[in-house]
């Protein structure tokens, strides 16, 4: 017997939530991976919300306390092009625009984004791995190239997105809804490591969905950027990325936050490289520093410790960048 | 949990605009738009190429917006307005603009990717009249193209504007030379170029292959009977008891050894045991996983290290140590030239699977036509399609019609069978047409790869420059089956030295079974490997005599009168000096600027310049490989070439057409064509070895030539008479003499022309003797690159900053064209030297494999060198596989002129190129 099947679409979120209720239901927005992943039996589903059509889950808007909301519906390309972004938030307007390609940054939503299933080529492919319930993880003494160096313990996903370490770095926060109503979550404690659950990426309960991002407002004169290592030119996952958020007085670093993509199964934040920023100017000194912080714990695998020199030259020259186009702090002079 | 099949079960009335009309329909809510626009709908020019969003093919205007079609579930089109290539041009006169542009630029090759470019450039060019270079490449960054190389598409976008577009018709006799847009070129850009999956009759069964999970298994169905009687709608299963002929083909038949259908054991990862047929919807539906096979996995060879073990089993019994075939080309004492030589340089270098990823994936169907069966499909090889499927079935030949359709990418790979042999025999059996369309899983997992290399060789030279010797070994993977193995091995011997005189040479390569995907022909049947280990060890014996590169290299280049490495002495047109010369101007700049570059810096960034040179015989190696033509005058005046030559996006069809016309002496505007289909023109051979032009363009110059001879005869005019048309008539003008013929008085034979002829041209070669010595080629082509890169030592990553292309190309037919198959070859040989590699079992589509995007390709330079072949028309060779072959390792020398590294292991990936440089302990890759 086939299992029954339906497919709604709900008008508004409450609607939604009820829909999600129900076990082996799947939330439909972007779509860009739900039809793929539902081929390939990475996971399966017996309803399909589809919530496009909830109209308050879509925009970006400025709010009075000084905050920006970006509802979760919100296209890749309309956050990589908004003059909001870009003047408040470099960083994700970069990261937005450095994601897959401008056909999926049209279709692709930033909840989605966020919420996106792992890249590993044994999870998407004919491999019943650890985390689709087996009991083996091919990657370890499989091609290991693009997997996971911080991070990983028995599963060495690389979360995918572009835009979550951006979220990370700026301090963002989900906002969620749910069957007992709405939580507050940062970015930064909404993804989960395959040590705490191997079963899923991030903390969202079953029924719960993610409504909108909320980014505190940078200091003034703060400023940001996304850099991202791909193998090929346009439309490729990250191999390594850094999303760096600093502010100076000069040279000198008054708070930074340092998050990599492409090298653990969640955005990886590196406090230790805060660490050896906070309060120092930036020298070839202090880039040497930071690099090795940001690498220090690295893990890899038999073929991917090129990320972790990845990392160490992503650090080094988006520092020195920010460096050479910042006046030396004026005390240094003497 | 339900799976994909029995989600898309439900339906729903799902309403939206389709180019400017209301759609009302009733489909899956989860139906891909893709699939609702091409299967419901009928609008076919919408591509499907990967079902991932990987390719960008399927893109359409979603609200004005480029969306991939492949990943919109149809209930997201609800209430939007979808617009389709076939739609574009009622946007606005802007579309006429960009389809001309397109044409006149050569932005259409295969056209597989054109209607997806097409979509995303209207997009840009509706928001942004003026977009600067890096807006299209972003713009276009969501398509991939594996022909053009994206330089034209980005120049026809950036140019939409700039010209005032009109026909083009060069004036008789002058067709050969012509920028002549391509002929086959206005279905490219309307979107209604007809390719495997886009035609089918109605009410066509569907089949579906059971493939092999494992490399090896031995296997054994459970109760088929049973399986089609619980599933409505499957109407046969089909395994290798149900193969009426021969359950064996195989590209080269000596070698045959490849079934429909695996017989007890599978012999790698993607093979097919059985097929599936039935009802179109019942059949896709169908949850494969559950059919009746058991698989018991057996130990695989996967590496040529494991086949060659002593003791590993045999992946064919009668191919002792697994070794398919050896090559051999031998010339005087090789190990005493080296023992005397100044200087030697040795080296091993490997390169891995490399995936064609013809946009395209492979599709077509049959039907049985009382006690014929036709196939239409996608294919590069129609008269050998038709062999093997009447093999297959046990029938003659001629109760096979092949119908090739436009072919979306081919390069090698589509010379093997696909789909052919399944629906060919579920329509023998069962009587109804049959389809099949392969999704990019599983093209890439069943058809075939490039051949990984592995190669270890030894060169020397005397003090003087000139090289002495070359000691060539390789191993090449060819995988399962034979397909093109014994070519590999066969012509890599004969290249290996390269276009240079190399007086003591030894040459010897196994092509080597294991059990992976079959190795067959891929743009250079090895020889790309090849060039890749043998230019970069050149470039080490010329850092040893302290000399440059470049002149290095012009020193030792063959010339019209030395002999190659098989004792040939070409006599007339070898152009690699020429080559090699066009180069050196910007070699000299290129040097003094990447030197002052690398003074300079003080960042991670380092250049460097490469250059390698490159030859390559056309036509099969020391084998007939005849091309027949036939041209024929209608009573009307227009005139017939029925020319079987398979255009698979180079243009052969355009090129042929200049060439008859030429030969002819008639305006090109009267040509009609008729394209391969083995029941109406004579059999071009296969699209490969670089030979359409060459062998199939001399047949259409002889063809034409006899034509000419027929007109001239009748009329008792000179070889100098001129040939025109005037109302029906045929006038000849010899000198102050006119004569007239009335087309519509003469009598018609039976193909309805009034006066025709066909011609056969077959390269004359010689056998090879066992020491590979003989004459291999009639022709060969010659070229040389020049890389320019930039490297970023921290990271590991390398950008290609320009490529400058010299091609000895005889005579440059259609210049707009070869620039075509030079910038394509540049693309795939960017992705070879830094991308792409495949691995069998993994990554199995186009996110996880690699192709070059627009966002890699430099802009290239063409220098088209014209040094005649005697044999060629009008002095023409060969460019398809020319292009690919020097790119790879000209970067791969900018690399080590760069940072002093050379990464043995291809591709040079961020982590070899980091890896290398740490192992090399590069000042300044230590950092502080």
């Amino acid at each position: 017997m086939l299992p029954k099947f339906s497919h709604v679409r709900p008008s508004s979120l409450r609607q939604a939530v009820q829909q999600l209720a129900s076990s082996g239901s799947h939330v439909h927005a972007g779509g860009t991976d739900l039809l793929g992943c539902l081929r390939d039996g990475v996971f399966g589903a017996e309803k399909i919300v589809s919530i496009t059509g909830i109209g308050e889950l879509r925009g970006i808007n400025s709010r009075e306390d000084g905050a920006v909301r970006i509802g979760a519906l919100t296209t890749l390309s309309e956050v990589a092009t908004s003059p909001l972004i870009a003047q408040n938030y470099a960083l994700l307007a970069q990261a937005a625009a450095a994601a897959a390609s401008p056909q999926l940054r049209n279709q692709g939503t930033i909840g989605g984004n966020l919420c996106q299933r792992p890249r590993c080529w044994y999870f998407r492919g004919d491999f019943q791995c650890l985390r689709k319930g087996g009991d083996t993880c091919f990657a370890i003494n499989g091609e290991n190239e693009f997997h996971c160096v911080f991070g990983g313990s028995r599963c060495y996903i690389v979360h995918p997105s572009d835009t979550a370490p951006a979220l990370v770095a700026l301090d963002a926060r989900a906002h969620i809804r749910g069957p007992l109503g709405m939580r507050v979550v940062p970015l930064g404690s909404f993804f989960v490591l395959p040590a705490l659950d191997l079963a899923r990426e991030n903390v969202l309960r079953s029924g719960e969905i993610i409504t909108h991002i909320s980014l505190p407002p940078l200091a003034p004169g703060s400023i940001s950027s996304y850099r991202k290592v791909r193998a090929r030119g346009s439309w490729d996952f990250a191999l390594a990325g850094l999303a760096l958020a600093l502010k100076l007085t000069g040279r000198r670093v008054d708070w930074s936050r340092v998050v990599l993509s492409g090298v653990a199964p969640i955005p990886w934040r590196s406090s230790e490289t805060e660490k050896v920023l906070l309060g120092r100017d930036l020298n070839p000194r202090t880039l040497r520093e930071a690099a090795d912080a940001a690498t220090r714990g690295a893990e890899p695998l038999s073929q991917n410790g090129y990320k972790v020199e990845l990392v160490r030259g992503i650090v080094e020259e988006s520092l020195r960048a920010i460096m050479e186009s910042h006046p030396e702090t004026p005390s240094e002079r003497t | 949990m339900a799976t994909i099949e029995q989600l898309t079960d439900v339906q729903a009335t799902i309403g939206f605009s389709v180019n400017g009309s209301v759609a009302s329909i009733t489909a899956s809510p989860l139906a891909r738009l893709s699939r609702t626009l091409r299967e419901e709908l009928g609008l076919t020019g919408t591509k499907v190429g990967c079902d991932a969003g990987d390719c960008g093919a399927c893109t359409v205007l979603l609200d004005g917006e480029p969306v991939c079609a492949c990943l919109m579930a149809t209930a997201q089109a609800q209430g939007c307005e979808v617009t389709t290539v076939e739609g574009l041009a009622q946007r606005g006169p802007l579309y006429e603009k960009l389809q001309k542009s397109f044409l006149i630029h050569g932005a259409a090759q295969c056209g597989a990717c054109t209607p997806g470019m097409l979509v995303a450039a209207t997009a840009l060019l509706e928001r942004n009249q003026q977009p600067t270079e890096t807006e299209v490449m972003d713009a276009l960054g969501g398509v991939l193209c594996r022909c053009t190389g994206y330089r034209k598409i980005i120049a026809a976008v950036l140019e939409v504007n700039d010209r005032v577009w009109g026909q083009n018709t060069p004036e008789v006799g002058h067709a050969v030379g012509d920028r002549l847009v391509r002929l086959d070129g206005q279905p490219k850009v309307n979107g209604t170029e007809i390719y495997g999956a886009d035609e089918a009759p109605a009410g066509a069964l569907a089949v579906r292959a059971i493939r092999c999970p494992f490399h090896r298994a031995r296997f054994q169905f459970g109760d088929l009977e049973a399986y089609i009687a619980q599933h409505a709608g499957v109407a046969a299963i089909l395994t290798a008891k149900d193969v009426p002929g021969e359950n064996r083909y195989g590209v080269i038949s000596k070698f045959a050894d490849q079934p429909v259908f695996a017989v007890e054991e599978a012999r790698f990862r993607g093979e097919a045991v059985a097929a599936v047929v039935g009802k179109g919807e019942a059949v896709e539906k169908l949850d494969l996983q559950n059919f009746p096979v058991s698989w018991k996995e057996l130990p695989p060879l996967t590496s040529i290290d494991n086949a060659l073990a002593p003791g590993a089993p045999l992946v064919h019994l009668d191919r002792k140590e697994n070794v398919l075939v050896r090559g051999r080309v031998v010339r005087d004492d090789v190990e005493k030239a080296l023992a005397e030589a100044a200087v030697t340089a040795e080296a091993e270098y490997e390169t891995g699977f490399v995936e064609h990823a013809c946009i395209e994936p492979e599709a077509g169907f049959a039907r049985r036509v009382g006690d014929m069966v036709e196939v239409q499909a996608c294919t590069q090889s129609p008269y050998m399609d038709r062999s093997d499927i009447a093999q297959i079935l046990g029938i003659q030949p001629e109760a096979v019609r092949i119908i090739p359709t436009a072919v979306g990418g081919g390069f090698g790979t589509k010379l093997d069978l696909s789909v052919q042999p399944f629906v060919a025999l579920a329509a023998w059996r069962l009587g109804q047409p049959v389809r099949m369309v392969y999704s990019r899983t599983e093209s890439m997992i069943s058809t075939t790869k490039r051949h990984p290399a592995r190669m270890r060789l030894k060169a020397g030279a005397n003090r003087d420059g000139k090289i002495v010797a070359l000691d060539f070994h390789a191993d090449f993977n060819t995988g399962a089956y034979s397909s093109w193995g014994p070519t590999v091995a066969a012509r890599v011997p004969v290249h290996a030295s390269g276009p240079y005189y190399v007086p003591h040479y030894r040459a010897l390569t196994r092509a080597i079974h294991t059990h992976l995907v079959p190795a067959g022909a891929f743009r250079g049947f090895g020889v790309p490997q090849t060039a890749i280990a043998q230019e970069q060890l050149y470039d080490e014996l010329a850092d040893r005599l302290g000399m440059d590169r470049l002149e290095f290299r012009l020193l030792n280049a063959l010339d019209d009168n030395t002999p190659t490495v098989t004792g040939q002495v070409l006599g007339e047109g070898v152009g690699i000096r020429a080559c090699f010369e066009a180069l050196r101007p910007r070699w000299l700049a290129a040097r003094q600027e990447t030197a002052a570059f690398n003074n300079n810096a003080t960042g991670p960034l380092r250049r460097g310049v490469g250059v390698a040179g490159m030859w390559y015989g056309c036509g099969n190696t020391s084998l007939p490989n005849p091309s027949t033509m036939r041209v024929g005058l209608k009573p009307d005046g227009r005139i017939a070439l029925h020319q079987g030559a398979i255009d698979i996006g180079q243009g052969s069809a355009t090129v042929v057409t200049q060439i008859c016309a030429d030969a002819l002496g008639c305006p090109i505007d009267r040509f009609d064509l008729v394209s391969g289909d083995t029941s109406i023109t004579p059999d071009c051979g296969k699209t490969s070895a670089s030979r359409q032009t060459f062998v199939s363009g001399k047949a259409a110059f002889l063809a034409g030539k006899a034509l000419r001879r027929e007109i001239l005869r009748r009329a008792g005019a000179c070889d100098c008479a001129k040939i025109s048309f005037q109302n029906g008539q045929l006038e000849i003008q010899d000198g102050d003499r006119q004569h007239k013929i009335t087309l519509s008085q003469l009598p018609t034979e039976h193909h309805g022309y009034v006066l025709t002829a066909e011609a056969t041209f077959d390269p004359p070669t010689k056998p090879l003797d066992e020491d590979g010595q003989g004459i291999p080629y009639a022709v060969f082509g010659f070229g040389a690159h020049l890389a320019e890169i930039e490297v970023d030592i921290e990271l590991g990553t390398v950008k290609v900053l320009r490529i400058t292309a010299a091609h000895d190309v005889g005579r440059a037919i259609n210049p707009t064209l070869i620039e075509g198959q030079i910038e394509g070859g540049v693309a795939q040989g960017i992705g070879m030297a830094l991308m792409e590699e495949f691995f069998p079992g993994k990554g199995e589509n186009l996110h996880d494999y690699l192709i070059p995007s627009a966002g890699d390709i430099p802009p290239v330079e063409s220098i088209l060198i014209e040094d005649q072949s005697p044999i060629g028309p009008f002095g023409a060779k060969g460019i398809g596989e020319q292009a690919v072959i020097p790119t790879a390792p000209a970067i791969l020398n900018a690399l080590h002129d760069a940072i002093g590294v050379r990464v043995h292991k291809l591709p040079a990936t961020p982590d070899r190129v980091r890896a290398a440089i740490l192992q090399a302990g590069i000042a300044g890759a230590q950092r502080g």
